[in-house]
């Protein structure tokens, strides 16, 4: 019969197991290579969606439009409205509005899509102790956004049903769960 | 070129800023952390220095999307755990395609060539105990903190590192 470890008796013996030493040579080939990408990453002050400055100046007007949209937010059916506004002015773009605080982010593809499905509309609601996000968007897009805590990446999935299942990386739940230390509630959005 | 401050925040925004000076600091801080964090998930030191590297690679893209400095490290840690399943999942893939070729049963070959008792202990953990015990073992952090690293609820690291020591306990005990 084997003798039982305690607690400190773990720990002690864990602690015996060192990594290895680290390769100079190589830790000074991965700082140059971090250099290299940090020369080649935008500014914070740049603010940029791709490095595409006609995305950015299209976003920002969009944005200050979009602000009184915002000012009003009144859930579902203000939400419904906002994603009709923002598919007529980015025809096959869009994938996704997102609001934090006084702030407006929209998600656009590159170039307009042919036949992307935009009739499963999705709002996700992200709340973490110090802020709130609310993410329009549609089933099956995957949506990464930033929050104080750190990135948070999901994917809401309509059912047949009309409930969302809310796919993140570390979990699944139908409707309202957690992950990445954030409360997740999903709903799906009627046309208006 | 401006001279970062020693508080963290600081330099994360200095590098945001393209600082290649603060990005350095945080390189000299993070670097070997991250590479032992790699190593107690893979237990490849190869493949422990190439997850640091690709994480800190990642860090230099993206740090100037980051608002809170003080997420900086949670982030960095978590972007590193994922790179380190990753590797993992493609080992055991490539491991799974090798065995299919020679029509072979896949062998636990890479295990008995870590000789340490304790090391191989610690590979018969799930990789998310894996984690778990690296951060509150190895890396010092209480229970509330690998949670922020990790991205999960603190009880859950709790849950994980129980699970983890009653392994640990009977792998060690035979």
């Amino acid at each position: 019969m084997p003798k039982p470890i305690k607690d400190s008796e773990l720990r002690t013996l864990l602690l015996e197991s060192q990594p290895p030493d680290a390769n100079d040579a190589h830790s000074a080939r991965a700082l140059d290579r971090a250099l290299v990408a940090l020369r080649n990453a935008p500014k914070m002050k740049e603010k940029s969606f791709g490095g595409l400055r006609v995305a950015v100046a299209a976003t920002a007007c969009v944005a200050c439009v979009f602000l009184g949209f915002a000012l009003n937010w009144r859930g579902e059916e203000s939400s419904s409205h906002v994603l009709s506004e923002m598919e007529h002015i980015f025809p096959g773009q869009l994938q996704a509005v997102i609001l934090n605080g006084s702030q407006t982010d929209l998600r656009l593809s590159m170039f307009p899509e042919n036949g992307l499905s935009t009739d499963q509309r999705v709002r996700v609601i992200v709340e973490t102790g110090t802020e709130t996000a609310e993410i329009l968007t549609y089933s099956g897009r995957r949506i990464c956004i930033l929050l104080k805590s750190g990135p948070l990446c999901l994917t809401p999935l309509l059912t047949a049903q009309g409930d969302v299942i809310v796919v993140t990386e570390d979990s699944a739940f139908a409707r309202t769960g957690r992950s990445n230390s954030a409360k997740i509630h999903a709903s799906s959005i009627h046309r208006s | 070129m401006a001279k970062p401050d020693d508080d963290l925040s600081a330099l994360v925004q200095s590098a945001g800023n393209g600082d290649e000076t603060a990005f350095s600091e945080l390189f000299r801080r993070y670097y070997d952390r991250l590479r032992i964090f790699a190593w107690r998930i893979v237990f490849d030191s190869l493949a422990a220095e190439d997850i640091a590297q690709e994480s800190l690679i990642r860090t230099a893209r993206r740090v100037h999307s980051l608002r809170d400095g003080r997420a900086f490290e949670g982030w960095i840690f978590r972007i590193t755990a994922n790179l380190a399943r990753d590797h993992l999942r493609a080992r055991v893939s490539h491991e799974k395609k090798i065995a299919a070729a020679a029509w072979e049963t896949p062998t636990n070959e890479r295990v008995t060539m870590v000789s340490e008792h304790i090391e191989m202990a610690l590979m018969s953990l799930p990789i998310p105990q894996r984690e778990a015990i690296a951060l509150v073992y190895y890396d010092g952090c209480n229970h509330a903190e690998a949670a922020r690293r990790l991205g999960c609820a603190e009880a859950t690291v709790s849950w994980r590192i129980m699970l983890a020591k009653r392994t640990l306990k009977k792998c060690l005990s035979r």
